[in-house]
């Protein structure tokens, strides 16, 4: 073999080598399953196939749990990791899985939402493949997904994403984004199809409130809020006053734009009956000057570059060395879901909720959103489920 | 498969041998043999489907 | 112990507990709230969302109330109902008002001001920082004129603040100093700003700890 022939080999070697191990890494995140326990409340798992048949099969099909009360009430839909970048989202919604015991209505729970997305990753940002929550059992492991569906899962990219049906031009990473895609249409892109399917949810379990989890950049306005449609403002306004002045954090109000098409607070309003709430936690993670995107940054929100923009006034949340913990995120999104049901229930007392076991603000704070997940390995093998 | 996907294969597969065979037509830089090998990597995952 | 000893303890007890009541009220402290009537405009002074928080207040409190972002003097003269006026783009307007209490046309007795300055709530009613302050002070040479009680309401804390001669201190400098009643949270007053205007011009002022204490206050208010 002539010299030019053998760097031809190695080089194919070592490109096939760098190729295996780095594929290797992103096929068994794709392919990670994290356990979810279904908790006492937990009445019937399905799938949003169920909903809409043209999900069956399709990378985006997801887990849908209900709980149902003895006694029949008012409905809520939770919505999380519609971004699994944001994953307070899944965290406080297995919280609630398996935990909550509905005494009145019923909870129906979506904890992987957008599921192409969090199989999905953002090499460019070096985001990390996964996360793990301490518990008493030991940790628990999590896939950190992307924004955005995988274009593995939908695919191609238009050049604009022409929002369905009021056609506004939109970027075309929107098209997989499955805040925008609202409120889909059974044909459209796989991501329309996603929304479509929970809003027959919607229609056909007549969910009176519907809450989109999520959590935002500290410098960016729409932080550490509840955002609500005029339909929900009241609702949202005393919720978040509420929360305020008897649990001592802030969750402002931020109305949802009429001009603004796709997201889950404008559609879920316009074209269904229930009440949207879309609830933001400050994540630093997702702000752009930090410091490495670590797994350690994720959980405990502390950057040095933020302390000094928020000396410099430039961020939209009190910030400190401090930090903007896991445990505080997950804590406010408990407190406000509770506090939304509460003030709903006080408001339509025929269609009350009533659900208990379920931490508020400071006991999450105090004992850690890992202190209410369950082992998998002392749990019934029924009663777990793949995400 | 809509029209447009087998396009685009068609063009991964075009664009595959046009590098296949610059690779090898290559005769001494080893910078170029190195981006033709870089380049051919998402067409190779795209044509064989690895998800 | 006779009766008359045990009437003159009771009596005593009753007094030092309502005075202990009255300083260690909770959430609450400044003046004595003072009692206003229906009907009741509330609006805004600045165009910030914070009107709507105490719409909804007002609402939790069971106040009946009749509500315009951007009204002017010649429409509060119209009384409850505000000239059948329909709301439209940058221009809102409720009736809640019982109507059987006080028809359409019944003066108003109490103005509710939530100041707070939105440039964008501003721009979307068409109105300059200029133009609000000027139609602001039509409204309060109206109130003046024809007793109408003012309460100036600052609920958005520290975010509704800004350094003298800001868009926000100057909504807070065209209302309150002409206000009967002022309302504030402990951190819309942390620089001591509304108390130092109480004191100078008399005006009562309750500060409170959280928005969600103007149920109470505005129970007592409109007893």
């Amino acid at each position: 073999m002539s010299r030019e022939w053998k760097i031809k080999a190695v080089l194919v070697i070592i490109t096939a080598a760098v190729m295996a191990i780095g594929g290797f890494q992103l096929y068994s995140h794709r392919h990670y399953m994290t356990p979810i326990i279904a908790g006492p409340g937990v009445t019937k798992a399905t799938k949003l196939s169920e909903f809409f048949k043209g999900l069956k099969g399709t990378k985006a099909d997801t887990n849908v749990f209900f709980l149902e009360g003895k006694e029949e009430g008012g409905k809520i839909l939770i919505i999380a990791n519609t971004h699994s970048n944001e994953p307070a989202a899944i965290l406080t919604a297995l919280v609630f899985l398996e935990n909550a015991v509905v005494d009145k209505g019923t909870l129906i729970i979506i904890p992987q939402f957008n599921n192409s997305g969090g199989r999905n990753t953002k090499p460019g940002d070096g985001y990390p493949l996964y996360f793990e929550i301490p518990t008493e059992w030991g940790n628990k492991k999590f896939r950190m997904g992307n924004r955005n569906a995988s274009p593995l899962d939908q695919w191609p990219d238009p050049d604009v994403y022409i929002h369905y049906p009021d056609r506004q031009l939109l970027s075309y990473l929107d098209v997989r984004n499955t805040n925008r895609t609202w409120p889909g249409r059974p044909n459209g892109p796989l991501m329309e199809q996603v929304t479509y399917g929970a809003m027959q949810i919607m229609r056909q379990e007549k969910v009176d409130i519907a809450i989109d989890i999520h959590g935002a950049e500290t410098m960016f306005p729409v932080t550490n809020c509840i955002v609500a449609p005029e339909k929900a403002m009241r609702i949202a306004t005393m919720t978040s006053l509420t929360v305020k002045a008897r649990e001592g954090f802030d969750n402002h109000v931020e109305p949802s734009p009429q001009g603004f098409r796709g997201l889950s607070h404008r559609e879920i309003g316009d074209y269904s009956d229930a009440l949207p709430f879309l609830l933001e936690a400050p994540t630093p993670f997702l702000d752009q000057p930090t410091g490495p995107k670590s797994v350690d940054f994720l959980l405990d929100g502390k950057d040095p570059f933020l302390v000094k923009l928020s000396k410099k006034r430039k961020l939209f949340v009190p910030y400190d060395e401090t930090g903007w913990p896991m445990d505080k995120r997950v804590g406010q999104h408990c407190s406000v879901i509770l506090e939304i049901i509460r003030q709903y229930s006080k408001k339509f007392p025929n269609k009350q909720l009533k659900i208990r076991n379920i931490p508020r603000y400071a006991e999450v704070v105090k004992n850690g959103v890992g202190h209410y997940f369950h082992n998998p390995n002392e749990t019934d093998k029924k009663d777990i489920y793949y995400n | 498969m809509p029209v447009i996907m087998i396009t685009y294969y068609v063009i991964c597969v075009y664009l595959i041998g046009m590098l296949v065979w610059n690779f090898i037509r290559e005769k001494k830089s080893v910078n170029d043999m190195i981006l033709y090998l870089t380049v051919l990597i998402p067409l190779i995952l795209r044509v064989f489907r690895i998800k | 112990m006779n009766i008359k000893n045990l009437k003159k303890w009771l009596g005593s007890f009753i007094f030092i507990g309502g005075l202990l009541f009255i300083f260690f009220s909770p959430g609450m402290a400044g003046t004595e709230i003072p009692k206003t009537k229906l009907p009741v405009l509330i609006t805004s002074a600045g165009q910030s969302p914070d009107v709507m928080t105490i719409n909804i207040v007002a609402e939790e409190a069971e106040i009946k109330y009749d509500y315009c972002d951007v009204p002017t003097a010649e429409l509060l003269g119209a009384g409850v109902g505000l000239a059948d006026k329909e709301p439209g783009p940058g221009f809102h307007v409720e009736i809640n008002s019982d109507l059987d209490k006080f028809p359409k046309g019944t003066p108003y007795k109490t103005i509710i001001f939530a100041i707070g300055a939105s440039l964008k709530g501003m721009g979307a009613s068409g109105l300059t920082v200029e133009s609000e302050i000027s139609r602001l002070k039509e409204l309060i040479d109206y109130c003046k004129k024809n007793n109408i009680f003012i309460i100036a309401a600052h609920v958005g804390g520290t975010s509704k603040r800004g350094a003298p001669g800001s868009d926000n201190e100057r909504m807070i400098d065209t209302v309150v100093p002409f206000s009967d009643y002022i309302i504030v949270t402990k951190d819309s007053d942390n620089d001591g700003r509304f108390s130092k205007i109480a004191e100078e011009k008399g005006i009562p002022l309750t500060q409170i700890d959280y928005a969600l204490d103007l149920v109470d206050i505005f129970k007592q208010i409109f007893q």
